[in-house]
């Protein structure tokens, strides 16, 4: 069941840019979709106004075909996952996970059986009559996807559900939520700021920038494909490089890349390089100096190398190869190596080339 | 702009609320309700009474000797209450935020007491303390100072109304204040009165002057802990609420009508200049 | 108002010397000796100058049971409404946004800052008999000043923000998350109201509750002014004490005053207990 956003845009009280700008997107029934973006992209703001927490100036939300822009909150039957947990304090988790059953006016006995089947899924059987305060930050987080599963919503929304806690426990829930959507298949939409989190889990990823959806796709396309210079620099820890066309094609220095055109001799050049775009050879002997790079440094990072080149046009390439790689190749600081930018995006002001 | 997205725009400046909880026409409609019967439309009967008097009447009821008299008492009584205040509910703050002492806790209690305490109450212990014949009061006389039934009373008993304004608003800013600020001034050696000075002084200083407005406001329009001690002698001990008890008890209503209107003028500034104080406090800290 | 909390601990090289310290502390406690706890034991001395038996008889007097009964039945009235409003002036202010908003919490607080006796005059304008309304009122043989309903009307005027106040700044400093998490799990807005926000809100609303109960049974400027002194029917407590006093009958004031006294430190140690076992959670 899916849910289908179209041309939606909202404009807080006291600001004078909309939060969010005619954003429209397709979540497919039963995938992760990834609302990915910097702060103030808008992308909490989209899921808020998905739950119905906002009203939306214009657009509409469709929620498994129904228009659900006018339906309160309460009567979306979706359920909401927050970065701050937002578990009531004053009750146990086993009263958390009831609640949304109890306010559906559920039988006893079935509350009872459904809260027990949570516990057991989010693994705090044993922790059902503490207090939310008793427990740590992951283990709030996974009661608070319990109690937003508990009457079996139709999409799952998370407000970057692991902001909030450090990096181990962060990698280990990102797993543990792949393991859940694979029990459950809730349709679900995941706002994060962090492009790995998206790139792992999601099936789709709809990009986001100052409130308008800059592009939206596989993850791998827009990994292989970025529409804009602004999704390369933000999928996948690129370096930027700047060029110019140059006879008819867009070059980096004596780097020449791919045809241009339309553009005239001269028109600046972006090329986004990621670490593992750049193949590096040892230069044969008859290669031109100015088409090399030097190593300017080496460093280990556990398995893998991160070599710096300097370019002959003094910018700086950060590039990643693997131990064997490296050994392959053996370099040290200060050599001359061939570099290769086959695999870079480049884009000539905007818009990228074929 | 296009001449859609303006009238979207003009839309929006109607009442236009944000947040989705249910509930908003309900609570707006009882808060309303019970600030217009309640505050509002009081308030409003004053102002237009006030404003449907001649002027020549309204000066004359705030001019007089005796309304002249009242109003230096006032607010000279307060103001220096309120530096005292400033003053010595600093070092309360100081040594409740930053020692430790047997008694700390009752003395921490005790700095709500002019809160809590009915303000007749302090005024009638406060006279029996601070009259001829009172525990303090006669320690005094020997000495020649007579407290009580002077404008030195009434400031007494200003003292104790204020205090927990000046105390409550300094503390939690001490209690803010980060400590490396200091060490770093002691390791690049500043004396400890210079570090007071320099770092501790300015960081205070709005809270200290909210305070200070706070006290002074609340001692200005304080009835019952003073007309006690005053004695309530006019053109020398009659404060400004004093007069404005009297002139209604003798249906002079454009007299206290008069004197109400002007302090409450004075209430206004006070609290404008204490909220001011506040917002710039808080614009300070977000640019920090 | 804060409670006692961990001392502020600096380092030695930037502390003050002790006898510095010493000197600062003995000033402060002097100075809240002499101004705050020395009125306190005041009263109580000064109430059992004579020894206990005039004491009790200064407090079993018909009079003064007819104020106590007075002062009761206000705040049994007033608290209420002014709880009542507290929480929907909460609710409205610290859960929306929208033009206006600031014009209202400045009207919630202006009552704050308006002197007692000016609160008074305001209801003596309003229902008196040259007031706005004193002819309707006489016409309809209702009378508002100088009887109950007066002293009810100026004491909910001057206790009106204090539950209001108490609950806003702690409804703004925990957020809407909660109230939006249960919205999403299907509750209604009485439900949300009755499970989530004002278990939330306990501790706050005792505190709010029993501020405004302890100024609504102390307060004596503005009900002075529109209760006539009728003995008997119209004098609260605080009333009381002060015609006791002007008489010269300085027991009988100050054992009156003792119960005042008393209620004023059940306030301030209620205040501490929930302020511990507010933050234990």
């Amino acid at each position: 069941m899916s849910v289908a956003v179209h041309a939606l845009s909202k404009r807080f009280v006291h600001s004078s840019t909309p939060a969010v700008n005619e954003a429209s997107f397709v979540a497919e029934t039963g995938a992760i979709t990834a609302l990915l973006g910097p702060s103030g992209s808008g992308k909490t703001t989209v899921l808020r106004l998905i739950a119905g927490l906002e009203e939306p100036d214009s657009g509409s939300i469709h929620i498994h075909g129904e228009a659900s822009e006018k339906t309160p909150a309460r009567h979306r039957g979706i359920g909401f996952v927050f970065q701050s947990y937002a578990l009531f304090g004053h009750m146990t988790v086993r009263d958390n996970i009831a609640f949304g059953l109890k306010a559906h006016r559920w039988p006893r006995a079935q509350i009872d059986a459904r809260v027990s089947e949570l516990l057991s899924l989010i693994q705090l059987a044993e922790l059902g009559g503490r207090m939310p305060s008793q427990l740590s930050g992951g283990q709030r987080q996974r009661v608070a996807f319990a109690r937003a599963l508990a009457p079996r919503p139709r999409v799952l929304l998370l407000d970057e559900p692991f902001g909030a806690l450090d990096a181990r426990v962060r990698l280990e829930l990102r797993q543990w939520l792949q393991m859940l959507h694979e029990k459950t298949h809730v349709t679900t939409i995941l706002v994060t700021h962090d492009q790995e989190e998206a790139l792992e889990l999601s099936d789709q990823i709809v990009l986001m920038q100052d409130g308008r959806v800059v592009q939206k796709g596989a993850p791998q396309t827009l990994y292989d494909a970025p529409a804009t210079p602004f999704v390369a620099s933000f999928i996948g820890n690129a370096s930027v490089l700047r060029g110019q066309v140059q006879g008819g094609r867009a070059s980096v220095g004596s780097a020449v890349g791919p045809v241009v055109a339309g553009a005239a001799d001269g028109t600046s050049v972006q090329v986004y390089v990621r670490p593992s775009d750049v193949r590096l050879c040892r230069p044969g002997s008859d290669a031109a100096p100015v088409s090399l790079a030097t190593v300017r440094s080496l460093t280990r990072l556990g398995g893998v190398i991160k070599v710096d080149l300097h370019l002959p046009t003094q910018d700086i390439v950060t590039v990643q190869l693997s131990r064997g790689e490296a050994e392959a190749l053996q370099l040290a600081q200060g050599d001359r190596v061939h570099f290769d930018l086959g695999d870079a995006k480049f884009f000539v002001g905007d818009e990228p080339t074929a | 702009m296009t001449l859609a997205s303006s009238a979207r725009t003009r839309r929006r400046l109607t009442i236009r609320r944000r947040g989705m909880l249910p509930g908003f026409n309900l609570s707006l409609a009882i808060v309303t309700f019970y600030l217009s019967a309640l505050v509002l439309i009081p308030i409003a009967v004053l102002t237009w009474r006030a404003s449907a008097m001649p002027a020549a009447e309204l000066w004359a009821a705030v001019s007089g000797p005796r309304a002249r008299a009242a109003f230096a008492l006032s607010l000279g009584a307060a103001g220096t209450a309120a530096l005292v205040n400033a003053l010595f509910g600093f070092i309360v703050a100081w040594v409740l935020v930053r020692y430790e002492f047997p008694g700390r806790s009752l003395l921490d209690t005790l700095v709500d007491l002019p809160f809590a305490l009915p303000t007749a109450v302090a005024g009638i212990a406060l006279t029996a303390i601070w009259a001829e014949s009172g525990w303090v009061g006669r320690h005094l006389s020997a000495a020649g100072i007579q407290v009580a039934y002077t404008p030195i009373g009434v400031t007494v008993a200003l003292i104790f109304v204020g205090l927990p304004f000046v105390v409550r608003t300094v503390e939690p800013v001490l209690r803010e204040l980060d400590p490396v600020l200091e060490e770093a001034a002691a390791v690049l050696g500043a004396s400890r009165l210079r570090t007071f000075l320099q770092v501790i002084l300015p960081a205070t200083a709005p809270a200290l002057g909210t305070g200070f407005s706070l006290a002074f406001a609340r001692a200005l329009g304080e009835y019952g802990s003073v007309v006690f001690i005053s004695g309530n002698m006019p053109l020398r001990t009659e404060i400004v609420p004093l007069l404005i008890v009297t002139r209604l008890e003798q249906f002079d209503y454009a007299g206290a009508i008069g004197i109400a209107a002007v302090m409450l003028l004075v209430s206004f500034v006070l609290l404008l200049l204490g909220n001011l104080l506040q917002a710039q406090r808080r614009r300070r800290h977000e640019g920090a | 108002m804060t409670g006692a909390s961990p001392v502020h601990r600096l380092a030695p090289i930037a502390r003050e010397p002790l006898a510095v310290r010493l000197l600062l502390t003995a000033v402060a406690v002097a100075f809240i000796s002499l101004f705050v706890l020395l009125p306190l034991i005041m009263v109580f001395t000064c109430a059992l100058a004579d020894g206990a038996g005039p004491y009790w008889a200064a407090l079993q007097s018909p009079e003064t049971w007819s104020a106590i009964k007075l002062t009761l039945r206000v705040a049994a009235v007033v608290v209420p409404l002014n709880t009542l409003f507290g929480i929907a002036a909460a609710w409205l202010v610290a859960r929306y946004d929208f033009v206006g908003r600031s014009v209202l919490v400045t009207l919630i607080d202006l009552p704050f800052s308006v002197s007692p006796v000016i609160a008074g005059l305001l209801f003596v304008l309003l229902f008196g008999k040259s007031g706005l309304l004193g002819s309707w009122l006489s016409a309809h043989q209702i009378q508002i000043l100088f009887a109950v309903p007066g002293l009810m009307v100026a004491t909910a005027f001057v206790t009106f923000a204090m539950v209001a106040r108490e609950l806003i700044s702690v409804m703004e400093a925990q957020g809407p998350s909660e109230e939006e998490a249960a919205l999403t799990l299907g509750a209604s807005g009485w439900q949300v109201l009755r499970h989530v926000t004002l278990p939330k809100l306990r501790w706050s609303l005792l505190t709010g509750v029993i501020l405004c109960n302890a100024r609504a049974m102390g307060e004596f400027g503005a009900v002075s002014v529109v209760s006539g002194h009728i003995r008997g029917m119209t004098n609260t407590l605080p009333l009381h004490v002060e015609i006791l006093f002007n008489e010269y009958n300085f027991v009988g004031a100050f054992a009156v005053a003792t119960l005042l006294a008393l209620l004023g430190l059940v306030t301030l140690l209620v205040k501490r207990l929930v302020h511990a076992s507010g933050s234990r959670e």
